[in-house]
């Protein structure tokens, strides 16, 4: 565990939540937070326009960052469950930003993984992509719950996995949050990960899957002889927008004690709170210098969506994740931020599952983001998550490093694959797309089928054509 | 009477409580027709709904319009019973995240386009217990309860509702609409539900059409 940033400073600013300026819930979002968010995107001339996905110019950043940080600073964070909000003067924001650390160990042993800082377009600091990280979100059938872990697990150019499937079920029983079969199903989920990383001798790699909705849930496998390592990393959420809770301060304060790791993310809902793409891209950056200053986070990522159709790879959404995060990667030495898409739209058995990952991972590896994939089907599918997809990821993510692109050209190779998937955001019909896992992986020898292979091997084949010099 | 109809509207689009309140007083005092009033209002929060979906105003806006709107509202109903006249009264409907779930950003989109399109929306807020979806829908005389759930494990919880409903022999007094980011149609077809929306826009189609209002 890393203890950083605001470095022990959390019972001070957590209490400003019990002190702090009242705020009501709706008054907060509509007469504090959305005008303070226009007006400072205004003020720094920050546009969204067609075919800005990677950001090519430093200026627009250091707007954004500029915005992101004046916002944080004017409004606060409200803790909803006091209706106050916190509130930090600038010399306490600058001061956790120094220290920040540099690097940061996720897993233990031979299986963790440390992730540096990383600079734009910088492919002579070490690997590219920095890291991979492979999710699994949503509902998962009890039959297949090893077998989806292990085709994360096997593939070895994966250095994380949220391993985020949810049983719906305990001997039949619906699992309902805060009930007893919350806490079955998480001793369950933790076990069977753990077991299936002993399998291929991957014993100690990271696990960021933070599945129950109640931390007592999650509490119940914090055990460092079967369940969660602490080399392990668990969630904490900035809700939407720049609001918190007690639990969340719960969950931040019983995982830092028991020595795991703390994950967070940008998560701006465009079209909704958060507005159009350019002002959730400044309300990206406060998210993430709301979590420095409350939640001393070990690892952070972004994950934007289309309020609407929800969509973590959309245009708008990639713009967001990529300019958001960019002007806070760039302003920090932070570690590397997970970049998009965190789960495809499209269901894992179609190619707009592969170019969805492949836009994500472009814009990321460029920027020196880890790169993620896995989870299909808006994360909301039966059975929508498999290896393959943060596989290549991870690839797509090589190949940039390989043609060592400039934040130009990704940009215009991600402008030529939009079109591939972006039509059916429009009409919001891109879930209905591919199959899942059932119909993708033999689950026998838990391998992708023959035909699976062929609709990767076709993107890969396309992508080469793009110019990306893809294995 | 045209000008006080453009600055009810207007108020709207402007997200203008207070001048809202202005105008509607003013169709008041000149004895402007209630039934136009109002129709001046929701022509405007109509507006704003499409403008929402082309991403042109944001949420926040909405919710101030919605604000405006049931401000001017207040002045302009008793003109409405003292004049005899119907007016066309708007559907009302319950919405809110189910317990256990406390997700907000997909019901709010709901909410707001069901508000757009001309329902008087009753938003319970998250973590919205089944028992509490019950007593609001028979205080303000529901004829729909709209209900998201955003995880798996809060989905069955979707279910608990409609079975509270049945038990209580009150079923058929609501038409109940499932939606969320795990909910599928099969889902809704499995629990039982009157309707599924993949998103915002589906659920208020799917709301129209089971109301058979245009």
């Amino acid at each position: 565990m890393s203890v950083h940033g605001a470095k022990g400073k959390f019972i001070e600013y957590w209490g400003r939540g019990e002190t702090g300026p009242i705020a009501f819930q709706k008054e907060f979002d509509t007469k504090i937070y959305w005008p303070r968010l226009k007006e400072l995107t205004k003020k720094y001339n920050i546009e969204y326009a067609p075919g800005k996905v990677v950001p090519t110019d430093d200026d627009e950043l250091d707007a954004i960052w500029q915005a992101g940080k004046e916002l944080l600073l004017d409004v606060g964070i409200l803790n909803v469950s006091t209706e106050r909000r916190i509130t930090f003067t600038e010399d306490e924001l600058d001061e956790a930003l120094e220290n920040l650390p540099t690097e940061v160990t996720l897993g233990e042993g031979k299986d963790s993984i440390t992730i540096p800082h990383r600079g734009f377009e910088d492919y002579d600091s070490g690997r590219t992509p920095v890291g991979t990280m492979g999710r699994i979100l949503g509902p998962i059938s009890d039959d297949l719950y090893e077998k989806v872990a292990l085709s994360y697990a096997q593939e070895p150019l994966i250095d994380y996995v949220h391993f985020q499937g949810v049983k719906e079920k305990v001997n039949g029983i619906p699992v309902k949050p805060g009930s007893p079969f919350e806490m079955m199903a998480e001793i369950q989920h933790v076990a069977t990960v753990k077991d299936v990383l002993r399998r291929v001798n991957r014993p100690g790699f990271p696990d960021g899957g933070s599945t129950p909705v109640n931390l007592r849930a999650e509490m119940a496998a914090a055990n460092p002889l079967w369940g969660v390592g602490k080399g392990d990393v668990r969630h904490v959420y900035i809700m939407p927008q720049l609001k918190t809770d007690y639990d969340q301060m719960c969950r931040a304060y019983f995982w830092h004690q028991y020595g795991a790791n703390i994950w967070g993310i940008l998560q701006s809902y465009i079209g909704g709170a958060a507005g159009g793409p350019a002002t959730s891209a400044v309300n990206g950056v406060a998210d993430l210098l709301a979590y420095v200053m409350l939640y001393e986070p070990t690892i952070l990522g972004t994950w934007p969506t289309d309020a609407l159709y929800f969509s973590n790879s959309s245009k708008y959404a990639l713009y967001v994740a990529n300019y958001g995060g960019a002007a806070f990667q760039k302003h920090t030495h932070f570690p590397a931020l997970v970049g998009a898409a965190w789960q495809m739209t499209a269901g894992i058995g179609s190619e707009e599952y592969f170019w969805e990952t492949a836009a994500g991972a472009i814009g990321s590896a460029t920027l020196g983001f880890l790169v993620a994939g896995g989870t299909g089907h808006q994360s909301a599918g039966l059975d929508h998550a498999c290896g393959l997809g943060a596989r290549f990821a991870a690839e797509v993510g090589r190949a940039v490093g390989k043609a060592r692109l400039t934040r130009v050209q990704a940009n215009e190779l991600v402008n030529k694959i939009l079109p591939k998937y972006q039509p059916l955001i429009d009409n919001r019909t891109l879930h209905t797309k591919g199959g899942d896992f059932r119909t993708v992986y033999d689950l026998e020898t838990v391998q992708p089928k023959p035909e699976y292979l062929a609709i990767y091997n076709k993107v890969k084949a396309e992508l080469r054509e793009l110019g990306l010099p893809i294995k | 009477m045209a000008d006080v109809l453009g600055k009810l509207k207007g108020a709207i689009l402007e997200f203008d409580e207070d001048a809202a309140l202005e105008a509607a007083k003013e169709a008041v005092a000149e004895g402007v027709d209630p039934v136009k009033a109002i129709g001046a209002l929701a022509e405007g929060l109509n507006e704003l709904g499409e403008a929402f979906e082309k991403m042109e105003v944001f949420l926040p806006e909405i919710m101030l319009a919605s604000d405006a709107f049931k401000a001017a509202l207040e002045i302009l109903e008793p003109e409405l019973k003292k004049s005899h006249k119907e007016g066309e009264k708007a559907i009302p409907v319950v919405i809110g995240t189910i317990q256990g779930d406390v997700h907000q950003v997909g019901k709010d989109m709901v909410a707001t386009f069901l508000t757009t399109a001309g329902f008087d929306v009753h938003d319970l807020g998250v973590d919205v217990a089944p028992s509490r979806f019950l007593e609001e829908a028979k205080k303000v005389g529901a004829k729909v309860i709209a209900v998201a759930a955003l995880m798996s494990t809060t989905r069955p919880v979707q279910k608990d509702l409609i079975d509270f409903l049945e038990a209580k022999g009150v079923r058929d007094n609501y038409i109940v609409l499932v939606g969320g980011g795990v909910v599928t149609k099969e889902w809704a077809d499995e629990i039982k539900a009157d309707g599924y929306g993949q998103d915002a826009i589906a659920t208020v189609e799917i709301a129209k059409k089971l109301l058979h209002v245009a």
